[in-house]
């Protein structure tokens, strides 16, 4: 079955957030900090720090799991004087520990593309002690520099693909923070000596009302096109340039910040949007901020009855809003309106498996799963799913399908790693 | 605020089961609009009578079993609209009740009701009226023929261009009068073009898919073009084949009921393929004229063996989806051997052999998987 | 001992109900099904089982476990086979008009599977008096359903009743037909259950209602056997 033909046309609803400039809000009044190892000291300038809560939170979908996260839980203090700026925590100096790679090496490099060569090093000390975490796949950056390093890789590309519907974060910084995006980049592909490096962005939105632009300072932005979800087609057009290493978008931003302001990462950048928002657009945080901040930072006109963090297909929805936004977080959005908890029965309509982007057949494993049939969820290959989410969308019935294929998922990796 | 949890996606499609039923309701409308118009108000009241009938009986069923009412549940009502478009418009309202009361208490409930029913409703209820009383459902009024909505005086009947066929005869009429209606046949089988364009409609709307149809109609035009009933022109025989009987509606309308059909697309071509086989052998070596119904339910029974194969096809006997590469590759090495030339197959059109390269695919999937990989929420 | 052997002799009579040879253990379904079509053809059946099971069960209650089962079998098969002699003639003496109808399907009863079912279940090891006792309750409950589903039968499809014409307005011919027969004694069997679950939950009622009144012993009270 042709790859065009899986998956769905979905209405990415980016607008206002798309087109909108990024604002900033740096200064919440409660933030949730990283934890650290307990031999360090606390990270200093840091303000009265409620050292009461001692706990970690437990949440109730795994894929935002904090338990690594929250040591202190800081409020804001009130001005000692007047006129004084009290809310600022920002750990501008390097906690002190131990670093693989030289931090001395962090110096004042101001316009990053000027230069001719940049060693690896350097870049990988910058890395660490900026502590820079890659937000498509949550592993610290100086691990994927240390595999590229390594050598063998033909192009590097910046990951700015949103194809989740409302979702607009990476494209967004890539149009309006393209300077800092493109330097890192250019950064990293000096060090390693690469010249074959461009951008990659979903293009197939309806309702864009900028263009986006086919080059910025001479690095190429290029395009994929087609359903939901967009996986296959990246694969093959990855493929073409031989062996490629992908950074997200937001990494590559923090990289040439930490080369060119000494800043460490601990913002990230995340859309707010739905129909319960006033202001929807992108929104550079703070990571640990609320979700409730951030919402009633861009103003709620309407009461929401789903909040989820995370994208529209594949988030999770939360009903606490005290939950912090973490470094891999793309989006806070507010739905008004609930899904309908209608099930009905499965009518084997046959819909989920022409638009599965896997082959898979979400019905037969709704079924088997539901009968606890175990060899007949390993027969039907239920560790292929990429939980893209496009059967429970698709389904007419309103089958949770995405749900149950995902632990039949786990089921069978289980018993595939016992055979092993 | 009361937030609510819910599982991902948090956006879905607008449409849902009851749509999808209420897209069959209004494509069978053009239908009944036409038998209106060939066989005047019984068409519409014998409609009204088995929707009723069998919604009724549907409601009554799921009370017995305990199940919860709903009442803008509609596929019983499809149901009841299907079985007086397959019956001659002639037929008394005993044999339309007879049939809906046996496609709903019989062939729907005891084997579970919506979603888990083995055979097709509609089809298992004009199977019954066939096998009870053949002379009427198989004896046909002239249209444009007033029938009177009480059947009070007998009603010149005359059998069909399929009973033509059976003997071998040339059907009476010519074709473009086939095409639109006015020929003698089912209620709602006879306007091939509205049928159609139906179908058509339903298509584009995704309600049906295109398999079930196509395959149905070709495998009976490829039948009937090697084995023709009639001795005239080959082309003629073939679409008098298609046209006459309920092949055209049943393969647009009753064969694509999701719930008896399998729902793997390759499991639909067979199924189709398997139903326009069987009404083709029926028509020529079976007791009725006609045999699409039968077919249909005998290839009810295969649904899930078929969707058992495509299963196979797809997981066992390869990894993922059909190797087109290798297909190839084996295609053009068996093309060499047979024209006896010295050709080296090319070992890079086959990459997994190679280690290296299969190395170098492994990390570069690698490589994507960590940026389009499960962390991305 | 002599309430033991009434007990006995009840349970016995109880399985006319409750192990039905065909509305639970589903034997020779064949004739029910296709031939049973009139009232008397499955008078007809029941009789010609009637008339080769019993003398069929008492041999096999007297010969027991002497002879191995591989030899057991044919002598069943060949006593069936002469007792279905004396079969035939008694149908052609009361009822010659149904042995056309019924066709094949009276000498195919001499393979009937309850005898072998029976004889191999119950008839090698009792008694004999027991044997007749099973033997006679199967036979009766056989014809139970089968002229059950005849009567019906005749009188839906054909509109008579014992050979008379009946005033029946609507003849459905298809019941008539072997499909009919089958769905007629799936919805048969569905009956039973349904009764047969009626009853029990009547009893499981009645026994919370009595234990849960005065300060009786609830003991004293005992959970009557299922059968």
């Amino acid at each position: 079955m042709a790859s065009w033909l899986c998956g769905e046309n979905l209405y990415q609803a980016k607008e206002p957030a798309f087109s909108r400039e990024q604002k900033e809000f740096l200064t919440p009044s409660v933030l949730y900090l990283p934890e650290y190892d307990e031999a360090d000291e606390p990270p200093a300038k840091v303000l009265t720090a409620d050292a009461s809560y001692q706990g970690s939170y437990e949440f109730e979908y795994p894929r935002l799991s904090c338990t690594t996260f929250l040591r202190y839980r800081l409020k804001a203090d009130k001005p000692k004087h007047e006129g004084e700026d009290a809310l600022s925590y920002s750990f501008t100096d390097a906690p002190k520990k131990k670093h693989k790679h030289e931090p001395s090496l962090l110096s004042n490099r101001q316009d990053p593309l000027a230069i001719d060569h940049i060693e690896p090093e350097e870049l990988l000390g910058f890395a660490e002690a900026a502590q820079i975490i890659d937000e498509t796949d949550g592993k610290p950056l100086t691990q994927k520099l240390e595999v590229l390093f390594e050598g063998g890789f033909n192009a590097l590309v910046c990951d700015a693909i949103d194809e989740q519907p409302y979702v607009s974060s990476n494209i967004n910084t890539l149009m309006h923070k393209s300077e800092e995006v493109l330097g890192g980049l250019s950064m990293i592909a000096k060090a390693a000596g690469i010249s074959n490096i461009f951008a990659l962005c979903y293009a197939d939105i309806d309702d864009a009302e900028t263009v986006i632009p086919h080059k910025m300072f001479t690095i190429p932005i290029k395009r994929v096109y087609g359903r939901y979800p967009v996986r296959d087609r990246v694969k093959k057009l990855l493929a073409k340039n031989g062996r490629c290493y992908v950074f997200g978008t937001q990494a590559l931003m923090h990289l040439y910040r930490a080369v060119t302001k000494k800043a460490v990462h601990n913002t990230t950048i995340i859309t707010v949007a739905g129909d319960c928002v006033g202001n929807p657009r992108n929104l550079e945080v703070r990571v640990g901020t609320t979700a409730r901040e951030v919402l009633e930072f861009c103003g709620l006109v309407k009461n929401p009855s789903r909040v989820i963090m995370g994208g529209s297909m594949r988030g999770a929805a939360i009903t606490d809003l005290d939950l912090p936004v973490l470094y891999t977080t793309r989006a806070v959005l507010a739905f008004e309106r609930p899904i309908e908890n209608v099930v009905l029965s499965c009518i084997s309509c046959g819909r989920c498996i022409v638009d599965c982007p896997r082959g898979l057949a979400p019905n037969y494993l709704y079924k088997q799963f539901n009968a606890h049939n175990l060899d007949a969820l390993i027969q039907l290959r239920a560790d292929r799913c990429i939980e893209c989410g496009v059967c429970s969308y698709i389904c007419p019935a309103n089958l949770e399908l995405l749900h149950v294929v995902k632990r039949a998922k786990t089921l069978v990796l289980e018993v595939k790693a016992q055979e092993e | 605020m009361n937030l609510q949890p819910a599982k991902a996606p948090h956006i879905r499609f607008k449409e849902s089961v009851h749509t999808l039923f209420t897209d069959v309701i209004i494509a069978l409308l053009p239908l009944y609009a036409m038998a209106f118009f060939y066989y005047g108000g019984r068409t519409l009241i014998m409609a009204l009578i088995a929707a009723a009938v069998c919604y009724l009986l549907d409601i009554l069923c799921r009370k017995m079993a305990g199940k919860v009412i709903k009442i803008n549940d509609f596929s019983a009502v499809i149901t009841g609209l299907l079985i007086p478009l397959m019956l001659p418009a002639s037929v008394p309202y005993y044999v339309v009740v007879a049939a809906c009361a046996f496609a709903i208490l019989i062939a729907k409930h005891p084997f579970g009701g919506l979603g888990y029913n083995l055979f097709n409703p509609a089809a298992a209820g004009i199977a019954f009226a066939t096998a009870c009383w053949p002379k009427e459902v198989f004896r046909y009024p002239k249209p444009f023929e007033q029938i009177p909505l009480i059947l009070n005086n007998p009603v010149e009947l005359f059998s069909s261009p399929a009973a033509a066929l059976k003997i071998n005869g040339a059907p009476s009429g010519d074709l473009l009068q086939f095409f639109l209606g006015n020929s003698l046949g089912p209620m709602g089988a006879t306007a091939i073009l509205v049928i159609l364009s139906c179908m058509f409609f339903l298509i584009y709307r995704r309600t049906i898919s295109w398999h079930i149809p196509v395959s149905a109609l070709a495998a009976a035009a490829v039948f009937s073009l090697l084995f023709p009933r009639v001795s005239i022109s080959l082309l003629s025989s073939t679409v008098y084949e298609l046209f006459a009987g309920t092949l055209v509606f049943g393969a647009a309308f009753v064969a694509t009921d999701p719930v008896t059909s399998p729902s793997f697309p390759i499991a639909k071509i067979i199924y189709g393929a398997g139903i326009g086989l069987l009404t083709m052998l029926l028509r020529w070596f079976g007791g009725f004229e006609e045999g699409f119904i039968f077919a249909l339910l005998m290839m009810n029974t295969l649904s899930f063996a078929l969707d058992r194969l495509a299963i196979w096809l797809r997981f066992d006997l390869n990894s993922g989806r059909v190797p087109i590469r290798r297909v190839k590759a084996a295609a053009k090495g068996f093309m060499a051997r047979r024209e006896h030339k010295k050709i080296y197959i090319d070992t890079s059109a086959e990459p997994v052999t190679e280690p290296e390269q299969q190395q170098d695919e492994a990390q570069k999937e690698e490589a994507t998987a960590q940026s389009k990989g499960g962390r991305n929420v | 001992m002599a309430k033991k052997r009434k007990n006995r002799f009840l349970m016995k009579v109880r399985e006319f109900w409750s192990a039905n040879p065909v509305l639970v253990n589903g034997l020779t379904l064949a004739p029910v099904a296709v031939a049973a079509i009139y009232l008397k053809n499955a008078v007809a059946l029941s009789l010609t089982l009637a008339v080769i099971t019993i003398p069929t069960l008492l041999v096999a209650s007297l010969i027991r476990q002497r002879l191995p089962l591989a030899h057991r079998i044919p002598i069943y098969a060949v006593i069936s086979a002469i007792c279905y002699a004396g079969a035939t003639a008694l149908i052609k003496l009361w009822l010659p008009e149904t042995v056309e109808t019924v066709g094949i399907y009276l000498p195919l009863m001499i393979t009937n599977t309850i005898v072998v079912m029976r004889a191999e279940a119950f008839g090698v090891r009792n008694k004999t008096r027991w044997v007749l006792l099973d033997a006679l309750v199967q036979v009766l409950g056989y014809a139970f359903v089968i002229c059950t589903v005849g009567l019906v039968r005749e009188y839906i499809g054909n509109a008579t009743l014992w050979g008379n014409p009946v005033d029946n307005a609507l003849p459905i011919t298809g019941i008539a037909l072997p499909f009919g027969g089958l769905i007629l004694l799936g919805l048969f069997a569905a009956l039973y259950q349904y009764i047969n679950n009626h009853a029990a939950q009547r009893r499981l009622n009645a026994h919370i209602t009595v234990s849960t009144g005065d300060d009786e012993p609830a003991a004293a009270q005992t959970m009557e056997v299922t059968g």
